[in-house]
């Protein structure tokens, strides 16, 4: 009998039984109110680029360029390797950009890392609409809460930028989503999404690790509600903690790899403790070791980044699904998606963090924005807790009526933000995190015809406008260069073109362990008023060029908001003797 | 012994069916009964009506396909081609399936596979000698993309998997539904080698299997030798559907040659293997036909999954048994969604019986007959289907013998790769390349993975220890090192993790934090695998036999051969409870208390007596999503037990209970002397 036979013998008689359609896969797009927030959400994100594009406003943070910079210098570098993600960032905000980074067109303009953020936003803005629908069965009540998401100025110019809070929120919403589905349903599935996202989430910003101790706190507390033995909660404990918890212990071995320091990151000479340092120092971060000043100020960093009406509807909301829920797992699922508020109002207490924003610190203190974009991280949950109340409300058309009259409070606190000024762009334009232009930035923009450059990258803060410049990062000779940072310091001229170096500045490596005998060699270009010099090798041929006008005006209001007479830079951080911002 | 119609312990249904009262059937052999009785939602509310219809006009067809002259004449035929002798190195030797040379492991290399590897090793002794580091560099980066290629095509599986299994599930309510139905003629083949302390656990996993005992044919296969197993075997109180079979002497003494002679006296339209130490879930053969059904022509292969009961007996089950959780309920059903060949498992592989002899049944000199068979089915174009159906078994406790199990079955992988790299060029089409990246990922590939992971672990030993910094960067250029490193890091978290999983999906929460250390078994595995390529060489078709029977010593408790149905007086003793905790309540007076894990699922109630004080936990099987302990309540009504710990969860309800003997204890027969190996 062959095979042939067996099968036409058999076919006949054989045939698949046709069973009825088993529960069929729940396709997203069976949901229309899931369809317009995609759609929105699209809309929303590329009418926002193009309007923060086209007003030159995509790039405005000096770490928005530190970011990108991190990444192209993974290869586009003397010395390329994944090493050059660092020790104080956390990597994933920089790898998403990997892909984009490589094209010098996207590199140049900042869209190697708008891309990837506005992705992002639309991430969250999905995960958001499915949390909030999970939370309230109410399809249309999570179209409206995330349809304050969605419309945040805040989000909205955020998310053209390449800074990392809009990474940190798609990750926090999806794990925090699956973390809700995982609590309701019980489904491993979900449980080990969740954890996956987490493991983003930890990756993306510190913030992303107390979400961690929050979820792992939750899995036992919900087993216990759930009457569960200790065999399956510890069981769950691990599941989630392995892979939850495998970018911290990552980041731990390669700070120790990378620096020689498991904790490079918290006590190394860039780190956000040593920045906070200088400021604590200076007695001006008013809210180290002060409770009420850290609740306070994160409250009113929260309420310009959401806009106060709704951010009061959201704390309101945030009452009532307390109250309704009880102590259930469901309450606690809920309540993981506040943890950014723990997480800065702890940060702020312990001086791991700084914030200033007008409303919070005084009147007549000189700067009034730094890190005013961090409450932005709360828009989502406030989003969240705004849809359950809009859900809660009974009969059916007080309901849709409620719905429609947050619809109008949405929109009119849009319009009044956007008008009344975006806190998080402020910041940008002309608070402390707006990237400084540089004299030597515009002297290269005009003279740089290539040759390496030799500088200390975290002191002189130039690298951070090499794109501005058409600077190929590879050129960049600097304290992550290894060997040959080694060899420039020692014989300059037989390695660099020109040099940027500060004598004033005592932590200046270059201007610490550069050979004295170069002054013989090179002829000073240009000093920035706090001694930031430019130097070029005698006999060095140089083209001269226009001045890009974009590069004289588009930071040209950088701390034109400061006011009265303290010189925050040179008091807050007497180790380095410039200001240098970092985020968390 | 009277047909074993009882159904599973916890359903209602299965209450129901179990009843005595007739029940009507229709003419498609549907019970009706089960939809009257109110205790049981109406199968015509929950919609698997049609599907019972449906099911039933298979069976019925099915049996009438098979009932055909023509299909008896193939047999004949294929008995008379299975018992011709065959000249091997001047003997005869008889297999008992027809011999096809090209797929036989009794060559392990051909001449050309000889020079093939000859010239390899040829190529990298010259390569070390005049290129040095380059041969190092890249012999480091073959394994590396090895790996990577391993881990990448894992997550795949795990993913798909995790997120809709391939992997056939049969609802106990359709087939109680189907009690009445044609069920067609079933043949379970039972090799026993000296495994006289498992044949009363087996027989009773036998008895408990719902399956119509005219239709069942259960062949137990003795060696010639063996006159202890079959003394074991006959001092059991059989049915008629039990046959004592001696399997004539002569070598290869192995599995696959038993299991060959049993095919020839099958009468069964399906055949199916079970392990001496196996307890198969009773409903497992009736679901394999629907299976069958479901699945279509192209399937001459129902896989059921396997797993331990002695899952706690040590550090060594703990770690099996997370292997086998990964390896059959994530693993396996993500290859048949792949649509590649599955290496079978050893037992509870469900076949058509006219297939199997088309495709000539089992090699008898490959020492690993169900991964070969598996890959030969896919050459036959016939697949696998994976069954959400268990067969329990007893995992290796001993290091020495997990050892030499292990080694037989990665020598036995071994074979298979090379008995179907023979003619390499033959899957250079584009409709076998699936096939030939399947045999070299999941066959030689795994093979090669446990052989070369000592020397990537001693690469990174040697780094932290002695930070050879321009050496390593050297070996590892920027490539291979990112390539190795991910291996490094997420290659083995992932095959942790998927452990994990494997664990959590079983229900086995305990043993997860031991699955942390699991890499520690995959040591063990590589001291495995150099063993086995000694064997390869030394000695190709010598079985190591692995010993059963152990975790019976572990318990103290030899498995009672008292066999307790409805006829016997001792009824009013007696209880419904699963057939694995009845096993261990025969337990002597004084014997240390059995590990609690040495009782795990099964779905079949079985009458017990009581015996002495024990703890254990129960868990009980639903249906429909709704749990029930019904049967469990009443055992701790009527004999006060203690419940320590209750745990109730989606699908199932755990119990941990514990008692004061108040029944004497039922005698027990003594074990029999031990096994030592096999032989060739």
């Amino acid at each position: 009998m062959t095979m042939a036979e067996i099968k036409e013998d058999q076919v006949t008689e054989s045939l698949p039984i046709k069973r009825p359609e088993r529960s069929s896969k729940r396709n997203w797009f069976q949901d229309p109110w899931l369809v317009i927030t995609v759609l929105i959400s699209y809309i929303a994100s590329l009418g926002a680029f193009w309007y923060f594009y086209q007003t030159h406003q995509t790039v405005l943070y000096g770490d928005a360029y530190a970011h990108m910079l991190i990444t192209r210098r993974v290869f586009d570098n003397a010395t390329p390797g994944l090493a050059q993600l660092g020790g104080v960032w956390l990597p994933l905000p920089h790898l998403v950009m990997l892909p984009f980074i490589w094209s010098d067109y996207l590199w140049r303009t900042g869209l190697a890392g708008t891309i990837p953020s506005m992705i992002c936003y639309l991430i969250a803005a999905v995960y958001l609409f499915l949390a909030a629908r999970r939370l309230t069965k109410d399809r249309r009540a999570s179209f409206v809460g995330t349809l304050l998401f969605m419309l945040n100025p805040n989000v909205l110019y955020l998310q053209t930028t390449a800074l990392s809070e809009i990474v940190l929120i798609a990750t926090l919403t999806a794990s925090s989503y699956y973390f809700l589905a995982w609590a309701q349903q019980d489904r491993l599935n979900d449980l080990i999404l969740a954890a996956l996202a987490t493991l983003l989430a930890t990756l993306a910003r510190y913030d992303g690790w107390i979400l961690f101790l929050a979820f792992f706190i939750s899995i036992a507390l919900i087993g216990w509600l759930k009457h569960r033995s200790w065999a399956q909660i510890e069981g769950q404990l691990i599941l989630f903690g392995t892979m939850g918890g495998l970018g911290i212990a990552l980041w731990f071995v390669w700070c120790y790899l990378i620096f020689g320091d498991p904790l490079f990151f918290q006590r190394g000479p860039y780190s956000s403790q040593a920045q906070q340092r200088g400021l604590i120092d200076a007695h001006v971060l008013f809210t180290y070791h002060d409770l009420w000043q850290s609740i306070r100020y994160y409250t009113i960093d929260c309420m310009q980044n959401v806009g106060p009406i709704l951010f009061v509807l959201g704390i309101i909301a945030v009452v009532v699904f307390v109250g309704r829920c009880g102590l259930s797992s469901e309450m606690l699922a809920g309540l993981v998606f506040l943890m950014p508020f723990v997480f800065y109002v702890l940060a702020l207490y312990g001086g791991q963090a700084a914030i200033y924003v007008p409303g919070a610190v005084a009147f007549n203190f000189a700067h009034q924005f730094y890190n005013a974009r961090y409450g932005v991280e709360m828009v989502a949950p406030v989003a969240l807790f705004i849809t359950t109340l809009a859900s809660s409300m009974t009969p059916g058309h007080l309901r849709s009526l409620g719905q429609i009259l947050l619809i109008g409070v949405i929109i009119a606190q849009t319009s009044l933000t956007a008008f009344g000024g975006i806190v998080s762009l402020q910041d940008g334009q002309f608070g402390l995190d707006c990237a400084h232009p540089h004299a030597i930035v515009i002297f290269l923009a005009q003279h740089y015809g290539g040759g390496r450059i030799l500088e200390d990258l975290y002191t002189t803060k130039i690298d951070e406008l090499n794109p501005e410049a058409s600077i190929d990062f590879k050129n960049i000779i600097y304290e992550g260069s290894g060997h040959l940072w080694i060899q420039a310091l020692h014989d300059p001229a037989s390695m660099v073109d020109w040099i940027i170096v500060n004598p004033a500045d005592r932590f200046d490596l270059v201007a610490k362990n550069l050979n004295p005998e170069f002054n013989a060699e090179y002829t000073r270009d240009i000093e920035e008023s706090n001694g930031l010099s430019l130097y070029h090798r005698n006999g060095l041929s140089f083209p001269t060029r226009p001045v890009p006008s974009y590069l004289l005006n588009e930071h040209a209001l950088c701390g034109s908001n400061a006011i009265g007479s303290i010189d925050l830079p040179s008091m807050a951080e007497p180790q380095t003797g410039k200001w240098y911002p970092r985020a968390l | 012994m009277q047909d074993n119609k009882q159904s599973p312990d916890n359903a209602a249904i299965a209450q129901t069916v179990a009843r005595e009262e007739p029940e009507a059937t229709d003419a498609a052999g549907i019970s009706s009964a089960a939809s009257r009785d109110n205790n049981i939602p109406n199968i015509l509310d929950t919609g698997i009506d049609e599907e019972v219809k449906r099911y039933a006009a298979w069976l019925a067809s099915e049996s009438r396909h098979n009932s055909n002259t023509r299909d008896r004449e193939q047999t004949k035929e294929y008995i008379e081609s299975a018992l011709k002798t065959v000249r091997v190195g001047g003997q005869e030797i008889n297999l008992f399936a027809p011999f096809r040379r090209e797929f036989s492991a009794m060559q392990t290399f051909t001449r050309g596979q000889a020079v093939a590897i000859s010239m390899i090793g040829l190529a990298g002794v010259l390569g070390l000698l005049f290129f040095r580091t380059g041969m190092l560099v890249t012999a480091i980066a073959v394994v590396t993309v090895l790996y990577l290629s391993d881990l990448l095509i894992n997550t795949l599986l795990a993913v798909w998997t995790l997120k809709q299994s391939a992997e056939e599930h049969i609802d106990d309510a359709v087939v109680h539904a189907l009690a009445g139905a044609d069920w067609p003629k079933y043949t379970i083949l039972c090799p026993l080698y000296r495994e006289v302390e498992v044949v009363p656990q087996f027989v009773e996993a036998m008895l408990a299997l719902d399956y119509p005992t005219d239709k069942l044919q259960i062949l137990l296969l003795t060696e010639e030798d063996d006159a202890s197993t079959r003394q074991a075997v006959q001092a059991q109180r059989l049915p008629r559907h039990f046959i004592v079979i001696t399997v004539p002497d002569g070598k290869p003494r192995t599995k696959p040659r038993a299991c060959n002679y049993g095919l020839l006296q099958a009468t069964g339209d399906y055949v199916v293997i079970y392990d001496a130490e196996d307890i198969p879930e009773p409903l497992q053969l009736k679901k394999a036909v629907l299976t069958f059904a479901n699945q279509g022509a192209e399937i001459a292969c129902v896989q059921a999954k396997l797993n331990f009961y002695n899952t706690r007996q040590n550090l060594l089950t703990r770690w099996f048994t997370a292997e086998y959780s990964l390896w059959f309920d994530l693993t396996l059903p993500g290859l048949q969604r792949l649509g590649v060949p599955l290496p079978l498992g050893g037992t509870s592989n469900h076949f058509r019986a006219d297939m199997l002899r088309l495709m000539g049944a089992w090699d008898a000199f490959n020492v690993t007959e169900d991964c070969d068979l598996g890959l030969r089915m896919v050459y036959y174009g016939f697949k696998t289907a994976m069954l959400n159906s268990t067969t329990f078994e007893e995992a290796n406790s001993q290091l020495k013998n997990w050892i030499r199990q292990r080694s037989r079955w990665i020598k036995g992988y071994m074979q298979t790769y090379l008995v179907y790299m023979r003619r390499p060029q033959a899957y250079l089409r584009p409709d076998r390349l699936r096939e030939f990246f399947s045999l070299q990922l999941f066959v030689g590939g795994k093979t090669l993975v446990l052989l070369a992971n000592p020397f990537m672990w001693m690469l990174v030993v040697l780094y932290i220890l002695l930070h050879p910094i321009d050496l390593y960067h050297t070996l590892y250029p920027a490539p291979v090192l990112y390539m190795s490193a991910a291996c490094l890091i997420f290659g083995n978290f992932f095959y942790t993790y998927t452990h994990l999983i494997g664990c959590m999906k079983r229900g086995y929460f305990s043993l997860v934090k031991w699955t942390l250390f699991i890499p520690i078994y995959w040591a063990m595995a590589s001291v495995a695998a150099f063993m086995a390529l000694q064997q390869l060489i030394l000695k190709p078709h010598y079985w190591e036999k692995t010993q059963h029977g152990l975790h019976l010593h572990a318990s103290g408790s030899p498995s009672s051969s008292t066999v307790v149905t409805e006829e016997d007086e001792s009824m009013e003793d007696t209880l419904r409870l699963p057939i694995a905790v009845r096993r261990t309540l025969h337990r002597p007076p004084g014997a240390p208390r059995p590990q609690e894990d040495a009782l795990v699922a099964t779905s079949s109630p079985s009458n017990i007596s009581l015996t002495a004080e024990f703890e254990l936990e129960v868990r009980e099987k639903t249906v429909q999503g709704v749990a029930s302990d019904l049967d469990t309540e009443s055992f701790l009504e009527e004999f006060e037990f203690e419940v320590i710990e209750k745990t109730v969860q989606e699908k199932s309800v755990i119990l941990k209970l514990r008692s004061s003997a108040k029944h004497p204890p039922v005698p027990l027969q003594s074990g029999e002397s031990e096994f030592e190996g096999g032989e060739e």
